[in-house]
């Protein structure tokens, strides 16, 4: 497979690039209640200290416009935002308590990287 | 802010409205087949829905397919040449096969039945007859693609399930309608959509987050540590409003200390978050947070008998449920976002949908065992709290429409009055 590249400051979050940069959120809700809770909080405990420095490199760009190294970035902390409940919330990969999530159908998605039209010129 | 003493909710809702009385609730109508099937002529028939936005469909040719639950019509909404949105059953009037064949897409101009080949315009009009030789004395300008009663509000489409609705759409919105316009639904123009299959009564998966007396106890780690934070521990309401069949609550909150991912959405992605407080850029309409409560956080903006919002300032959710059954419900739910500015705010777009769904699953977590307990006679009642108004309010509105319908059936014949 090609190269994994992540934006300098971020090449120690290569290993997670190929499991967790996902194409939609229905694969990454799939891929939540898939992992143990032992990847979940390694892709957690390596995101969340940087989150703050992502998102600001993040911010620089617009979606639609992305380099592929920011592309799989973004793709790491869309992910982040998925398995953070299962962290933060229930100590689980499954909703605690919860309506089985397996049963949600996914009808509309919002494209991981695409430009959105209609932001405003302030970027 | 937290030195600051934020005065509790306090008990007195039902008391707004003495119409409903206070007592417990028979649960007949979660259970009997037959009070469903007279739910379904006398309620369902004569309501309206709301299948999409008007977004869906930018430009002359764009169009969707929408299915539609409960009457099991398949229906063909497209944008035409004016401009103007359309809505049609998607039924070819030659034999019956579907003219749009994929759930959404750009036709050039006319949708061709795949069985003979008829074809029809945007406006619906019989474009072309394979062989009309061969045809009968065809009337070519009435035999087109049939209308479906539809509307636009806010920029919803909105359609009827039956030729000649008993309301016109401003009718059946009402006060509550007229009173949500200026909110910037228009503005959030992403969108996620989920649905899934309950084994429960529609009117379970309506009343579901029609209350937050469960928000401590349902939510322990996700919506309570901001529900009932600070001074109000039982998760009370701050208003609910009862508009004709319509009801909204309007929601207590306080800010918490937010969890680590959450703050990075809330410092770096605040325009999806649910969290906005101040620099808005619309005038709140009057119909959301009506009391204009500082600690207001969302509005769930309820229309009878299976439409809601979630309204908060910075994004929204609807949420459609379809019944299937006496004990069976589709639950179809859209997150609506803003647009993000920049890379960093799409993050905070799947963290308010992420964060959403998993709150929702909470709440539906209760449903199909309340439904196994209603359907083998289990519970005989419900007893509502003073702020389970909304709930109390669902099943007198439905209970009310399925009396007057059986009154207009056992009345001597003078045609079909209007609710």
């Amino acid at each position: 497979m090609a190269e994994v590249t992540l934006p300098p400051g971020f090449e120690q979050l290569a290993d997670f690039v190929e499991d967790w940069v996902l194409p939609d959120a229905a694969a990454r809700m799939g891929k939540r209640q898939s992992s143990s809770m032992a990847e979940i909080r390694a892709l957690y405990c390596a995101l969340t200290p940087v989150g703050d420095q992502a998102l600001a490199y993040l911010g620089q760009f617009q979606l639609g416009e992305l380099p592929a190294e920011a592309e799989n970035l973004l793709g790491l902390m869309l992910s982040l935002a998925e398995i953070a409940p299962a962290v933060e919330w229930y100590d689980s990969q499954e909703v605690a308590n919860g309506y089985p999530v397996e049963r949600i159908r996914y009808l509309r998605q919002i494209p991981n990287f695409s430009a959105q039209p209609g932001a405003g010129s302030q970027a | 802010m937290k030195e600051e003493k934020i005065p509790v909710p306090p008990i007195g809702l039902t008391a707004k409205y003495p119409e409903l009385g206070t007592g417990p609730v028979p649960t007949d109508a979660y259970r009997c087949p037959e009070i469903y099937r007279k739910e379904i002529e006398a309620i369902f028939k004569r309501s309206w829905y709301m299948i999409g936005r008007v977004e869906q469909i930018p430009e002359p040719g764009d169009y969707f397919v929408y299915e539609m639950p409960t009457f099991r019509k398949s229906l063909l909404v497209c944008r035409d040449r004016d401009g103007g949105v359309n809505a049609f059953h998607n039924v070819c009037p030659h034999r019956g096969n579907v003219v749009a064949h994929e759930a959404a897409g750009t036709c050039r101009g006319v949708f061709m039945c795949r069985f003979h080949g008829w074809s029809f315009d945007l406006t619906g009009k019989l474009a072309n007859v394979r062989d009309g030789e061969g045809f009968f004395d065809l009337d070519r300008a009435s035999i087109g693609l049939k209308p479906v009663p539809m509307g636009i509000w806010e920029g919803f489409i909105f359609v009827a399930p039956v030729d000649d609705p008993p309301l016109t759409l401003e009718e059946y919105l009402g006060q509550q309608g007229e009173d949500l316009a200026g909110y910037p639904w228009s503005a959030c123009t992403q969108s996620y959509q989920f649905e899934t299959e309950i084994a429960c009564n529609w009117k379970l998966a309506v009343d579901s987050p029609a209350e937050v007396y469960h928000i401590p106890i349902l939510h322990p780690q996700s919506a309570a540590p901001t529900m009932m934070a600070s001074g109000n521990p039982f998760g009370r309401l701050l208003d609910v409003t009862l508009l004709g069949p319509h009801r909204t609550n309007s929601h207590y909150s306080v800010q918490a200390e937010p969890r680590p991912v959450q703050k990075l959405a809330y410092m770096h992605a605040a325009a999806a978050q649910n969290v906005v407080r101040d620099a808005l850029d619309f005038e709140m309409p009057p119909g959301i947070n009506r009391t204009r409560d500082e600690n207001w956080s969302v509005d769930l903006v309820m229309f009878f008998p299976g439409l809601a919002f979630t309204v908060s300032a910075g994004m929204y959710t609807a949420h459609q449920v379809w019944p299937l059954a006496h004990n069976r419900c589709l639950y179809q739910q859209r997150v609506f976002v803003r647009p993000a500015r920049n890379a960093a705010e799409r993050f905070g777009q799947e963290n308010t949908m992420v964060e959403f769904r998993d709150v929702v699953m909470e709440d539906l977590s209760t449903l199909e065992h309340i439904q196994r307990a209603l359907d083998c006679g289990q519970i005989e009642q419900f007893h509502y709290h003073d702020h389970e108004l909304a709930l109390r309010h669902n099943h007198k509105v439905s209970s009310a429409a399925v009396a007057a319908w059986e009154r207009e059936q056992s009345a001597p014949s003078q045609g079909s009055s209007k609710p």
